[in-house]
C-alpha cells in the first residue's frame, strides 16, 4: 500500500527524518511512535505532501508519488489530519464538512459525523466547540471521500484517557467497516496497542524497530529509547 | 443550483440502502442532526435578504420622485462609491485581501471608455463594453501577480501597481487630460437614451441603480454558491482546504478578476454620469476611501459596503461647509473596528435576531 | 551632480529617521502604522508654532518630546489593549487616525500650505566636495546620521535594547523569559513617535508644510520598511539611503521615469520576497 524507501528530510541542518524505509499493508493500522522530536510528523508531512522529501521515495500502491502535490494525493486517496488541529474556526461543522465532502466526493457525511459523535455540534461555529470536538472534525475532514490511506498525527493527544479510547475505538470500527488504512501518530500507548496491527518505532529520525506490536514492544532497544522500564 | 445539487447528493446517499444501525455506532443518546438539516438551518434567512433586496430595489426607483435634482446626483455618485467599495469589501470579506489598487481598475475602465468615446467613432455602448473589458483585464493581470501573497504584503502590493498606473497617467496627458483631467463628449444613444444625457442624475439614476442592484446580487448569490463558500473556506484556512483536495490559486484569481470586475463598472457607471474622469480616480485615496466606507458599512453583508458608501456622500456633502468630514469618517472608522467589528450590517443584522427571536417567543406564548 | 547626491541624502536622511520609527513599531508590534505619516506632518506643524514662538532649537527639543509622548499614550491606552487583533485591523485603525490628526492640523493651522526658514545660524550654504550647498540641509544629513547611529548602538548595546530586540523576535518567548513587554512595547512606540517627531521637525525648514505632506511621505516610508525588509532596523535604513539616492540619480539621469522608481521598486521586492512583512527583525 505505502512503502517509504531511504526517505530523508533535512529542516537545515538537522534531519529529522534520516533514511527511513517502512512498509504499510492495506487494510492496517499501522503505528508510528517514538519520543518528540524523533521525526513523526515530519514524515507524515512528507507521505501527505506538505514537505518535499530531501531525498529518499515515496511509493503508493506501487506507484512513485514523491514528487506529487497535496492536491494530486488526497484525490489519489491520501489525507491526514493535524497534530496542530487544523479546522475552520469561523464555519460551522456542518458547513465544513459538507464543503470538504463535495471537493472530494463523499457520499455520507452523517455516518463519518455519527462515528465520530458530532451530531451534537453540526450547528456550531468550530471555534466555539471544545477541543475535543474540534480533533474530531480535524479527523472527519481527514476521513471525507474514503481516502485509502490515513494519516492520523496524535489523534488523542490532549483528551482524556477515556476520551482517547472511546475515539479510538469508534475510529477502528470506522476504518475497519470502510476498508481505509491508517498511519497512526500516537503516545498514548494503550490507543496504540489496542488498535495497531503493526508497531514502527522512531528516533532521532530513524527507525529502530518495526513489526508486531508484541515483539516490538519487548525489543530492549525500544523500551530503552521510548518506552521506559514500564512498559 | 449548487445547493440544489449538493442537496440532492447527500439525499440519493441516503436511501434506504443504508443500514439504519451501522455496525460502528456505539448506541448513540440522540439521533442528532443530520449535515443537511444543519445547513438548511444556516440557510433559513436567505429568503428575508433576498426580499429586502427585491424591495429595496424597487423601491430605489421611486428615488427621482422623491429627491431633488443635487440629492439625486449625490445618490448618484453614492451608487459609484457603493459599487467599488462592494468590490473591495467582498474581495476582504471572501479572501481576507485588502485592496489598496482597485482604483487602477476603476480609473482604466473610465479613462478606456473616455478615450474610446472621444477618439473613436465607437458608440458609447462598445466604448463602456470595451472599457470594462479593460479594465477587467488589468485585474487579471495584476491577480495572477498577486493573490499568492497573503495579508499586509497584498495590500502594499496592490498599492504599488495602483500608483504605477497613477503615475503613469500623470505623466501622459494625452491619455489622461494631465492636471485638469479629462472631459468625454458621449456622441449616440447608449440603451436606448442620448448617452450625453446622462449627466443629468434624473436620467443617470435608473442606469446607477441597476448596476448597483446587479452587482450586489450577483455578488450576493457568489458568496452563497459553492465557489463563494470555497473561497471562505481558503480565508479561513488555507493550508487545510489543500488538505482537502481544492487548488486555492485559480480560486483566488476569479475571485479577484470577479471583484475587479466590479470596480471596473463602477468606473464605468462613473464616467457614464459624469462625462468626466481625472488621475484622483487612479490614486491609492480613492480605494482608501472605497475601503472606509465598506468597513464602516459592514463587508460581513453585501448590502454593508454601499450603504457606507451613501453615507459617507452625504455626510461629505452636509459638512463640506465645516470642512470636518474627515474627523467624523476616522472617529467612526476607529469606533467600528475597536467596537463593532463587522460595522453597521452587523448591528442591523444583530437586531434583526433579536427581533425575530422576541417575535417569535411572542409567538410561541 | 555632486549637488544632486546630496539631495539624494538629504531626502534619504529624512526617509531615515522616519522609517526607522515605523520598523520598530512594526518589529515590536506587528503593527503597520498607517498614522505614521501624519504623526510626522503632526509634528512639522508643531515644530512649526515651537520655532516662531520660541526657537528652532526649543522645537527641535520639545517636538520629539511631545510625540514621544503622544506615542507612550497611543500604546498605554491604545494598542496594548487591541495586540490581539488581526494586523488588517490595525491598518484600519491607524488609518481612521491619520484623518483624525489631518483634521486636527487643518483647523488649527490651516489647510494652506506654510513654508519655515531655517534659524539665521543655519541659513545660507557652505562648500562641501567643492560645491556650495545650503547648510541647513547638511546639518539635516549630520543629525539624522547620529540619531540613526545612536539608536542602533543604543539596541545593540543597552539592556533595554536586548529587551526589545529579544520581544520583536518572539513576543511569547521574551515573556515568559521575563522581558515586561509592555514596557519594551510603550518603549518602542515612545521612540517610534518621537523618530516622527524629529523627522517632522527637520523636514519644516527643509520641505514645505502642507496637510498632504505626511501622505506623500508615506508611501515612500512603506517603500523603504518593505525594500529593507519589514521590522528589520538595518535593512531599513539601507533602503532609505538607497532610495533617496535612487530618486536623485533618477531625476537627474531619466527625470520622466524617476517618479517609477519607489513604485517599481516596491513591486520587484514584494513580488520577490513575498514574506517582506512577514519578517520581524530588529536590528
Ligand atoms: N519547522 C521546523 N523547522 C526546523 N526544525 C523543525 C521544524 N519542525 C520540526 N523540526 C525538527 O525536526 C525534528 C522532528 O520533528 P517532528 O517531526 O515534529 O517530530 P515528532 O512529530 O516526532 O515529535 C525535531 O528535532 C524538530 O525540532
Ligand atoms: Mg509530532
Amino acid at each position: 500500500m505505502l512503502e517509504l524507501k531511504g526517505l530523508t528530510f533535512a529542516y537545515g541542518a538537522v534531519k529529522a527524518v534520516n533514511e527511513v524505509d517502512l512498509h504499510v499493508e492495506r487494510g492496517h493500522v499501522h503505528g508510528l511512535i517514538g519520543p518528540n522530536g524523533a521525526g513523526k510528523s515530519t514524515c507524515v508531512d512528507l507521505i501527505s505532501g506538505r514537505r518535499r522529501a530531501t531525498s529518499g521515495r515515496i511509493l503508493f500502491r506501487g506507484d512513485d508519488i514523491t514528487s506529487r502535490t497535496v492536491i494530486w494525493r488526497r484525490h489519489a486517496g491520501i489525507s491526514r489530519s493535524f497534530q496542530r488541529i487544523s479546522v475552520y474556526p469561523q464555519l460551522s461543522v456542518a458547513d465544513q464538512l459538507d464543503l470538504a465532502a463535495e471537493i472530494v466526493g463523499e457520499p455520507d457525511v452523517d455516518e463519518i459525523v455519527a462515528a465520530l459523535r458530532l451530531g451534537e455540534t453540526l450547528r456550531r461555529r468550530c471555534g466555539e466547540i471544545s477541543y475535543g470536538e474540534q480533533r474530531r472534525v480535524d479527523i472527519a475532514l481527514a476521513l471525507l471521500g474514503h481516502p485509502e490511506l490515513v494519516l492520523l498525527d496524535e489523534p488523542a493527544a490532549g483528551l482524556s484517557h477515556a476520551e482517547s479510547l472511546s475515539l479510538a475505538e469508534h475510529l477502528a470500527a470506522l476504518v475497519r467497516q470502510r476498508q481505509t488504512t491508517v498511519v497512526l501518530v500516537e503516545h498514548h500507548l494503550e490507543v496504540v496497542y489496542r488498535v495497531c496491527q503493526r508497531l514502527t518505532v522512531m528516533e532521532q529520525g530513524r527507525v529502530i524497530a518495526s513489526g508486531e506490536p508484541q515483539d516490538v514492544r519487548t525489543q530492549p532497544r525500544v523500551i530503552e529509547a521510548y518506552l521506559g522500564s514500564a512498559a | 443550483m449548487t445547493v440544489n445539487e449538493t442537496n440532492q447528493h447527500t439525499a440519493e446517499a441516503r436511501e434506504p440502502a443504508r443500514t439504519p444501525e451501522p455496525p460502528t455506532q456505539a448506541p448513540s443518546p440522540r439521533p442528532g442532526l443530520t449535515v443537511r438539516d444543519a445547513l438548511r438551518a444556516e440557510r433559513r434567512n436567505d429568503r428575508w435578504v433576498a426580499a429586502a433586496w427585491a424591495v429595496m430595489m424597487l423601491a430605489g426607483f421611486a428615488m427621482p420622485y422623491v429627491l431633488a435634482a443635487y440629492p439625486l446626483q449625490l445618490a448618484v455618485q453614492g451608487t459609484t462609491m457603493g459599487l467599488l467599495a462592494m468590490s473591495i469589501g467582498w474581495l476582504m470579506r471572501q479572501t481576507g485581501r485588502m485592496s489598496f489598487g482597485h482604483a487602477a481598475f476603476y480609473g482604466i475602465t473610465a479613462y478606456a471608455t473616455a478615450n474610446l468615446a472621444n477618439h473613436t467613432g465607437l458608440s458609447p455602448l462598445a466604448a463602456v463594453g470595451l472599457g470594462v473589458l479593460m479594465g477587467a483585464g488589468a485585474a487579471v493581470v495584476v491577480a495572477l501577480l498577486t493573490v499568492r501573497t497573503p495579508g499586509i504584503s497584498f495590500a502594499m502590493l496592490t498599492l504599488a501597481i495602483g500608483m504605477l498606473i497613477w503615475v503613469w497617467a500623470g505623466q501622459t496627458p494625452s491619455v489622461s487630460g494631465g492636471f485638469n483631467g479629462l472631459n468625454v463628449t458621449f456622441e449616440g444613444d447608449f440603451l436606448g437614451r442620448p448617452a450625453a444625457k446622462l449627466i443629468n442624475p434624473v436620467n443617470a439614476w435608473p442606469l446607477a441603480w441597476i448596476a448597483l442592484m446587479a452587482g450586489m446580487a450577483l455578488l450576493w448569490c457568489l458568496s452563497r454558491s459553492r465557489f463563494g463558500r470555497r473561497l471562505t473556506a481558503i480565508r479561513e484556512n488555507k493550508e487545510r482546504t489543500t488538505f482537502s483536495g481544492h487548488r486555492t490559486y485559480p480560486a483566488l484569481v476569479l475571485a479577484f478578476v470577479l471583484s475587479g470586475l466590479m470596480a471596473a463598472l463602477a468606473g464605468a457607471v462613473s464616467v457614464l454620469t459624469t462625462s468626466f474622469v481625472s488621475t484622483d480616480s487612479l490614486y491609492w485615496s480613492t480605494s482608501g476611501m472605497a475601503l472606509i466606507v465598506a468597513v464602516i458599512g459592514g463587508i460581513g453583508s453585501v448590502m454593508g459596503p454601499p450603504a457606507g458608501a451613501m453615507a459617507f456622500i452625504a455626510l461629505q456633502a452636509s459638512l463640506s461647509a465645516s470642512s470636518h468630514y474627515q474627523v467624523v469618517l476616522g472617529a467612526v472608522l476607529i469606533i467600528v473596528v475597536v467596537i463593532a467589528p463587522g460595522g453597521a450590517a452587523e448591528l442591523v443584522k444583530r437586531t434583526a435576531r433579536t427581533g425575530a427571536r422576541y417575535l417569535g417567543a411572542d409567538r410561541h406564548a | 551632480m555632486a549637488v544632486q547626491l546630496l539631495n539624494g541624502l538629504a531626502f534619504g536622511v529624512l526617509l531615515l529617521v522616519l522609517s526607522s520609527g515605523l520598523a520598530l513599531i512594526f518589529g515590536l508590534r506587528g503593527v503597520v502604522n498607517f498614522a505614521h505619516g501624519a504623526l510626522y506632518m503632526l509634528a512639522a506643524y508643531i515644530g512649526f508654532s515651537a520655532t516662531t514662538h520660541l526657537s528652532f532649537w526649543a522645537a527641535l527639543v520639545i517636538t520629539p518630546l511631545a510625540l514621544a509622548s503622544l506615542g507612550i499614550v497611543l500604546d498605554r491606552y491604545g494598542l496594548r489593549f487591541l495586540s490581539h487583533r488581526a494586523p488588517l485591523d490595525m491598518v484600519l485603525l491607524t488609518f481612521g487616525l491619520t484623518f483624525v490628526i489631518t483634521d486636527l492640523v487643518e483647523t488649527v493651522w490651516g489647510e494652506q500650505s506654510r513654508s519655515l526658514d531655517p534659524t539665521a545660524a543655519l541659513a545660507g550654504s557652505m562648500s562641501v566636495f567643492g560645491v556650495r550647498y545650503p547648510t541647513y540641509r547638511l546639518f539635516l544629513i549630520a543629525v539624522g546620521l547620529l540619531v540613526c547611529v545612536a539608536l542602533v548602538v543604543w539596541l545593540r548595546l543597552s539592556r533595554t535594547g536586548l529587551y526589545i530586540r529579544a520581544s520583536s523576535s518572539d513576543r511569547r518567548v521574551a515573556a515568559v523569559f521575563g522581558v515586561d513587554v509592555d514596557r519594551a512595547s510603550a518603549i518602542v512606540v515612545g521612540l517610534g513617535s518621537g523618530l516622527a517627531g524629529l523627522a517632522g521637525v527637520l523636514a519644516g525648514p527643509y520641505l514645505s508644510l502642507s496637510p498632504n505632506m505626511g501622505v506623500e511621505i508615506l508611501i515612500q516610508t512603506f517603500i523603504v520598511v518593505v525594500v529593507g525588509g519589514l521590522g528589520s532596523l538595518g535593512g531599513a535604513m539601507i533602503a532609505a539611503l538607497v532610495l533617496g539616492m535612487a530618486n536623485a540619480i533618477a531625476s537627474v539621469g531619466f527625470p520622466s521615469l524617476s517618479a517609477y522608481v519607489p513604485y517599481a521598486l516596491m513591486l520587484v521586492m514584494l513580488l520577490l520576497r513575498p514574506q517582506g512583512f512577514a519578517g520581524t527583525r530588529t536590528a
